[in-house]
């Protein structure tokens, strides 16, 4: 969540110094004369074109199986489910190509075929379910969620960070929200605090459907929630509402998690006492693990640069951008280089008041380009940018129109599809359940009646875990 | 006719050769099919160029201008009403359609837009808006501002006509409202009309209901009376001309057709949080749909109910009565746990009415970032400055996409009461047209070229907002 | 030394110099291979100036020096008119900040500038003077005399009609010097409402009819009149009805004053049979008392005066079209006091100011295409068009200062420097009727010149003296 007000503030200052730049070489704009440069245009003649670098989420001491990860707790898989093969005109694994007239076989929970109909058999006792004229993609990741609870006391702010909130207690499944997110097409959510203070708190990656909390749950914590500017500064603690001072305390308190840590290393190699046990500092590490990454909202060039150099260089974690809105995207070579990755919304665009041009945010972040510098900058590519609501900011279940107003920008109709789904799963660590339609991830499909990025088009069916949680009924549909 | 008033200059002696003059021509243009429409802003309608001239015209007659043609060809003509064309022409004579189909003869002289490879729809009518070179209030077309950027924006979301102003009146019917055009730099062409919308809400309590009922009699009798003045006053010369009863022109307007009457939802809004989390103490305004259909019972005329949740569960009850909807197809109230086939929103509503005949206008969302403007600051999708979204909704709760495009056009023109000049390419109304680089509710199209009263006054390619974004 | 003695060598001493400062007046002074601005002209590389008795008795590139001229060698120096500010409110009582104040009653309205006459309700006043709200001893004159103001109006502030607008001379102690033309312009603020509209429309028909009556043949004065005279007689007893005749307030004529016995005017001929009545043989010459405002507002139509119409706004330029429509002409300069990018800048009507045929004064800075910080030169765009300009120049020493580097940014973007310079003297000076007098550097004018070390267009050019009526004026 965020401010308007404060937002814009830094913005106007940001756009003062960008069109005092322009304006101490006052260019007279004829009308007509010249095109203005195109965001996917080539880099002028006279700089040679960058070699496009591919994205990869830097996270050097990933843990190399679920069993490894020391402090965060993962959810169940493979709870018991039907046998069933679902027949659809078209399926989009995303990680592969799409396949026409295929099958996707699913039992317990997990994946076990796909590919196309005319080839694989379908054992016996699964319920074929032919959904017709569909396609079939992958349940969308939501990395941006605040409403898979039905309280609405996410911006607890009682001290100027606080991180020993989680919102693991706070989950729920049978509220109408939910409910209406899945029948969205979204499968998984990182259901974080809010921005109220610096650090809200850890979130939760859960499902959006399970018989229980616990069942649904995907992994505690799925990220540490972090706010550098844009809501914080309403007021919360005594630390003053600067930017300086809101760094302190993040950094403190992040800083205090990497001596415990440090202490723990030691004591595991020999070298030093255990550490007293604390729950909070405890989470902290993980973060020092790369268990899980900082999800930072975080927008405008001057705080999406301090979330990098802060954040990601200095402290070293694995860090995510969840929102990166205004013109953050001048920085997407940084982001790029440094392996940041860049989960975009709500807004789609940022209105740059020096040139009259709607900037897609998410086109930008994905394409470089021109972007108010002198020379066009990398952009993070086909697999360094996602997309989410922020809900209830936008409502849940309007993801997909997310996606779709990105692609209205210009962000690429395929990056897009993976921007909803395998993009936002590797940025939080659990590619290996969710996010693509591969034998042995999760049952996570969505069954859309068409182009699942379109508006127009819905969820006729929606598998979670491999069980049907949602059938649409055309005269009453859930969305 | 406005050609009549070019001889009240003439000089007496030349009167009946105008006379004359007048009435062949009054002939010659009754002859002519497609070019009658009304003169507005002195425009001359003389008759048109393929008509030999007659009799030598008397030395005072204002010399004719001819029409100025612009023909859009080439393009998938969606003509707002549910029919399509493909390939077809737009010819427009000065600030009107002159007329659609194929193949068209071009006048001499007629400035042609390709349209080949693009959608031709009619210009989108917003039935809820603000800014656009407007102010907060009347009277408009004193204060409009017709080269306020917003409107070039308006444009770039295929917007060409919106209602602006207060559209509710608690207790009484009453508003102050106008529907405004994005015709850039043209005061005359920005205010279409002023206060073609009345509105009331609901629930009425049983003094204002009774105040109501006594004022339509009133206005009955008054027109009853005015009907009779003529027999009456031949009999009887001194019998006095019935006079209007007072403080009920509002009502009057609505009786006689001259205004819509708009219905709203009081009492408790569909907040945005509110409906997001869970639903509020109320999952159900059927009461209040009744009593809006109460009210155009006693009108004997439809009415216009605005944002009702719960009119999916009566379709019926409404086409009865000849009432449309405006709706709001993502703003969703939660349905009550202890009923919930019978309570809250649903987002089938526009393909439910539709079935049982009723008519439907969609808006966007309101809340922090939704908001009937089109600001620079907001959420792309959220607000008017993608109003094909909202339609695009209609169409993922059921509606046709042909039919869909009416609730941006056609429907929502005769809702705010100019059914007659906009809403969809048909010979004599306005040309309020646009040309988009596809499906008009693809979530991708764009505009590319808008047009108002016949004047192009907007190019995706020479203004700075979009130009940059390829399709 | 005695009394006496004293007396007499002090009122010798006080002779002497009297004599010897009449002698200067009268001594002419010659400016001599100066660069002379002339503005009526081409600028003169290599000239000759000769000031004498406070007028421009010659200038030119071949001037002979007249014998006993104090010759001035201004090699390396330009000679320009002095400014001319046509536009400025320093001196009035309660001096207003251009165009920030909003007007009592006024809403901001979404999208659209304050309206920006500055304070005060739309009203027709145009008979009111300015300069009766002038305080006069206030330094802000000096002030703008040694920054190289040599002429300066008074615009009374205000929507509709607001009043005359004066030319001050900024050297002047007391009213009667300071006082130029009390009656120099008529000034007119176009706000967009609808009661701004109204009253405009309304007052020019009205000022039109007066116009009609003043041009139509005298009729014979006929005996048999009684409607008109009754009626005239009615508004001719002020004894009897309520006072209703202000001068300062618009009153419809023709309208009745309400009677204090309540009865009709008399309908048939013959002589009144009111006993408030006096009988109809009273002559009938006695006119109406006439509104001066709208005798004002007439003597504008007919040319007689000359008027400054403030509009801000290429919509408020619309708006006024479509209140008063475009055959309502007489002499005029439009005052646009800034650049308003959300209700569009000058340059977006410019066809309608060609029809207009009449200067337009601007800001004198840059602007911006709407919604961008991409640079736009209205007034370069306007004088590429035909549009005669002329610039606002501050109504403080410290704007004034800072014309000249406004003028040079205008002149880099393009604006001929030549035009920049006359945008800044000739042209407000025609605005203010006193072109004849003043503006140019012409022979037969005022020497009111400003003397640069370097080009004034240029960032080292500096003022050096300011001339106003051919004395050199004195830094305090």
């Amino acid at each position: 969540m965020m401010t308007f007000h404060s937002s814009l503030a830094a913005l106007t200052a940001g756009s003062l110094l960008t069109s005092l730049a322009l304006a101490q070489e006052p260019e007279i704009q004829e009308p007509a004369a010249k095109p203005a440069p195109k965001a996917a245009e080539e880099p002028a003649a006279a700089a040679a074109p960058k070699a496009p670098k591919p994205f990869q989420t830097w996270r050097p001491r990933r843990p190399e199986t679920e069993a490894d990860y020391a402090v965060a707790k993962w959810g169940p898989r493979g709870l018991p489910s039907p046998g069933y093969a679902f027949y659809a005109a078209k399926i989009l694994p995303v990680t592969a190509p799409p396949i026409i007239n295929g099958v996707v076989i699913t039992k317990n929970g997990v994946i076990e075929a796909i590919g196309k109909a005319s080839e694989l058999t379908v054992p016996t006792g699964y319920e074929k379910v032919d959904c017709g004229d569909a396609v079939i993609c992958p349940g969308f990741v939501e990395v941006h969620c605040h409403i898979a609870s039905p309280s609405f006391d996410l911006n607890d702010t009682v001290h100027p960070t606080n991180p020993e909130f989680r919102t693991l207690d706070l989950i729920s499944m049978e509220h109408d929200q939910i409910r209406v997110a899945r029948a969205g097409g979204v499968s998984t959510a990182l259901y974080i605090p809010g921005s109220g203070s610096n650090m809200g708190g850890f979130g939760t990656l859960t499902k959006t459907w399970g018989n229980s909390p616990e069942e649904a749950l995907v992994r505690f914590p799925g990220s540490l929630k972090i706010a550098q500017a844009g809501n914080p500064e309403r007021g919360s603690g005594d630390l003053g509402s600067g930017m300086m001072g809101m760094s302190e305390g993040i950094r403190m308190t992040l800083l205090d998690g990497k001596v415990y840590w440090d202490q723990m290393l030691a004591f595991e190699a020999g070298e030093g006492p255990k550490p007293e046990f604390d729950p909070t500092l405890e989470l902290i590490s993980g973060l020092f693990r790369h268990e899980y990454p900082l999800s930072v909202h975080t927008q405008i060039y001057q705080v999406v640069l301090q979330t990098l150099q802060e954040l990601r260089l200095e402290l070293g974690l694995w860090t995510c951008v969840v929102h990166g809105t205004f013109d953050g995207y001048r920085l997407s070579e940084d982001l790029l280089m440094a392996g940041v990755p860049v989960s975009g919304g709500p807004r789609a665009y940022h209105f740059d008041r020096a040139t009259g041009k709607f900037n897609g945010v998410l086109a930008n972040y994905a394409l470089g380009g021109k972007m108010g510098w002198r020379e066009p900058v990398l952009g993070l590519g086909r697999d360094g940018v996602g997309v989410n609501t922020d809900s209830p900011v936008v409502a849940q279940e309007q993801l997909q129109l997310q996606a779709a107003m990105g692609v209205r920008l210009g962000w690429p109709h395929e990056w897009a599809l993976r921007g909803l789904t395998i993009n936002n799963a590797v940025f939080f660590g659990i590619e290996h359940r969710v996010g693509s339609l591969e034998v042995g991830k999760d049952a996570d499909l969505g069954i859309w009646n068409g182009d699942p990025i379109d508006p127009r088009n819905h969820v006729k069916t929606m598998v979670i875990n491999g069980t049907i949680c949602y059938r649409r009924d055309p005269n009453r549909p859930d969305w | 006719m406005s050609l009549a008033k070019t001889h009240t200059r003439t000089n007496h002696t030349t009167m009946r050769t105008s006379t004359l003059f007048v009435l062949s021509l009054a002939l010659l243009s009754a002859l002519d099919l497609p070019a009658q429409g009304r003169g507005r802003r002195g425009r001359r309608f003389g008759p048109p160029p393929q008509q030999a001239p007659a009799p030598e015209p008397p030395k005072e007659e204002k010399k004719k201008e001819p029409k100025e043609h612009l023909a859009i060809v080439g393009g998938d003509v969606y003509i707002g009403t549910g029919q399509r064309l493909t390939g077809a022409t737009v010819l427009i004579a000065d600030d009107k359609i002159e007329k659609v189909g194929h193949n068209l003869e071009l006048p001499e002289g007629t400035e042609v837009i390709d349209a080949k490879g693009k959608c031709v729809s009619p210009g989108f009518v917003i039935v809820e808006g603000s800014g656009m070179g407007t102010g907060f209030s009347g009277p408009y077309k004193d204060t409009v501002n017709p080269f306020d950027p917003s409107i070039k924006q308006g444009l770039a979301a295929g917007i060409t006509s919106f209602l602006v102003g207060s559209t509710s009146s608690r207790g009484r019917v009453g508003g102050s409202n106008a529907v405004i055009k994005t015709h850039y730099g043209d005061i005359d062409g920005m205010v279409l009309v002023e206060n073609s919308v009345y509105g009331v809400s609901v629930p009425l309590q049983i003094s204002q209901k009774q105040q109501l009922k006594d004022q339509i009699k009133q206005c009955r009798d008054y027109l009853k009376a005015v009907e009779e003045y003529p027999a009456k006053k031949a009999k009887d010369a001194k019998a006095k001309e019935p006079k209007p009863p007072k403080g009920a022109d509002a009502v009057l307007k609505v009786l006689q057709g001259k205004a819509k009457l708009w219905v709203s939802m009081g009492g408790g809004g569909m907040g945005m949080f509110r409906s997001m989390m869970g639903g509020g103490s109320s999952a159900s305004d059927l009461d209040k749909i009744r009593e809006a259909l109460d009210v155009s019972r006693m009108f004997g005329r439809g009415v216009v109910i605005q944002k009702p949740m719960s009119a999916w569960m009566i379709p019926d009850e409404i086409a009865n009565t000849g009432s449309s909807v405006i709706w709001s197809p993502r703003t969703r109230a939660a349905p009550d746990p202890k009923d919930p086939d019978h309570t809250g929103s649903n987002l089938a509503q526009a393909a439910i009415l539709d079935k049982a005949g009723v008519a439907v206008a969609v808006t966007c969302p309101s809340g922090r970032f939704g908001g009937s403007g089109v600001g620079t600051g907001g959420i792309l999708g959220q607000d008017l400055n993608t109003p094909h979204i909202d339609a695009a909704y209609a169409v993922r709760g059921g509606l046709k996409n042909r039919k869909a495009l009416r609730t941006i056009t056609l429907d929502a023109a005769k809702m705010i009461g100019v059914g007659d000049r906009i809403g969809s390419l048909e010979a004599g109304k306005d040309a309020d047209i646009l040309i988009l680089d596809g499906d008009p509710l693809h979530y991708g199209t764009f505009v590319t070229t808008a047009v108002v009263n016949g004047k192009v006054v907007y190019e995706k390619g020479k203004e700075a907002l979009f130009k940059h974004i390829e399709r | 030394m005695s009394m006496r003695t004293q007396i007499l060598s002090l009122s010798t001493a006080a002779l002497l110099c009297a004599s010897v400062a009449t002698a200067q007046n009268a001594r002419p002074v010659a400016f001599t291979n100066a660069r002379i601005h002339t503005v009526s002209g081409e600028a003169i590389e290599n000239g000759t100036l000769i000031v004498r008795s406070g007028k421009i008795e010659a200038v030119g590139d071949d001037v002979t020096i007249p014998a006993g001229a104090k010759v001035i060698d201004a090699s390396g120096k330009t000679i320009m008119p002095g400014l001319v500010s046509a536009w400025s409110r320093a001196g009035l009582n309660a001096p207003r900040q251009r165009g920030n104040t909003p007007t009592r009653g006024g809403r901001r309205f979404r999208g659209q500038a304050r309206s920006s006459s500055g304070g005060g309700r739309t009203a027709n006043k145009a008979a009111t003077k300015v300069i009766d709200g002038l305080y006069i001893r206030q330094p802000v004159f000096y002030d703008l005399l040694e920054v190289g103001v040599t002429s300066l109006a008074l615009n009374p502030s205000g929507g509709g009609f607001p009043g005359l607008g004066a030319v001050l001379n900024p050297a002047g102690k007391t009213r009667s010097d300071l006082t130029q033309d009390d009656e120099a312009f008529v000034q007119i603020g176009m706000q967009r409402n609808a009661t701004a509209k109204k009253l405009l429309k309304d007052t020019f028909e009205k000022a039109k009819k007066v116009v009609e009556e003043r041009e139509k043949p005298p009729t014979p004065p006929k005996k048999e009149e009684p409607k008109k005279e009754a009626a005239k007689k009615e508004e001719a007893k002020p004894a009897e009805k309520k006072p209703a005749e202000k001068p300062e307030e618009k009153k419809p004529e023709g309208k009745e004053p309400p009677k204090p016995d309540g009865k009709k005017p008399p309908q048939k001929e013959g002589d009144p049979k009111q006993d408030p009545k006096k009988p109809a043989a009273k002559p009938a010459s006695k006119p109406k008392p006439k509104d001066p405002n709208l005798e004002v507002l007439a003597d504008l139509l007919q040319g007689k005066r000359r008027a400054i119409v403030q509009i801000d706004s290429a919509a408020d330029l619309l708006h006024w079209r479509h209140a008063v429509g475009d055959d309502v002409k007489f002499p005029r300069m439009i005052a646009v006091q800034r650049h308003d990018t959300r209700s569009g800048t000058m340059d977006m009507v410019v066809d309608h100011l060609k029809k207009w045929e009449c200067a337009v004064l601007l800001p004198a800075s840059l602007s911006t295409k709407p919604s961008s910080s991409y640079l736009i030169n209205p007034a370069k765009s306007l004088h590429d068009a035909g549009v005669e300009i002329g610039f606002a120049i501050g109504e403080s020493a410290g704007s004034v200062r800072t014309i000249f580097y406004n003028l040079m940014q205008l002149v880099r973007a393009g604006l001929p420097a030549d035009i920049a310079i006359k945008a800044v003297t000739h042209v407000p000076a025609k605005a203010l009727g006193i072109d004849k007098r003043t503006g140019t550097i012409e022979a037969g004018k005022d020497a009111d010149m400003l003397i640069f070390d370097g080009d004034p267009l240029s960032s080292t050019g500096k003022l050096e003296q300011v001339w106003l009526r051919g004395k050199r004026v004195e830094k305090k």
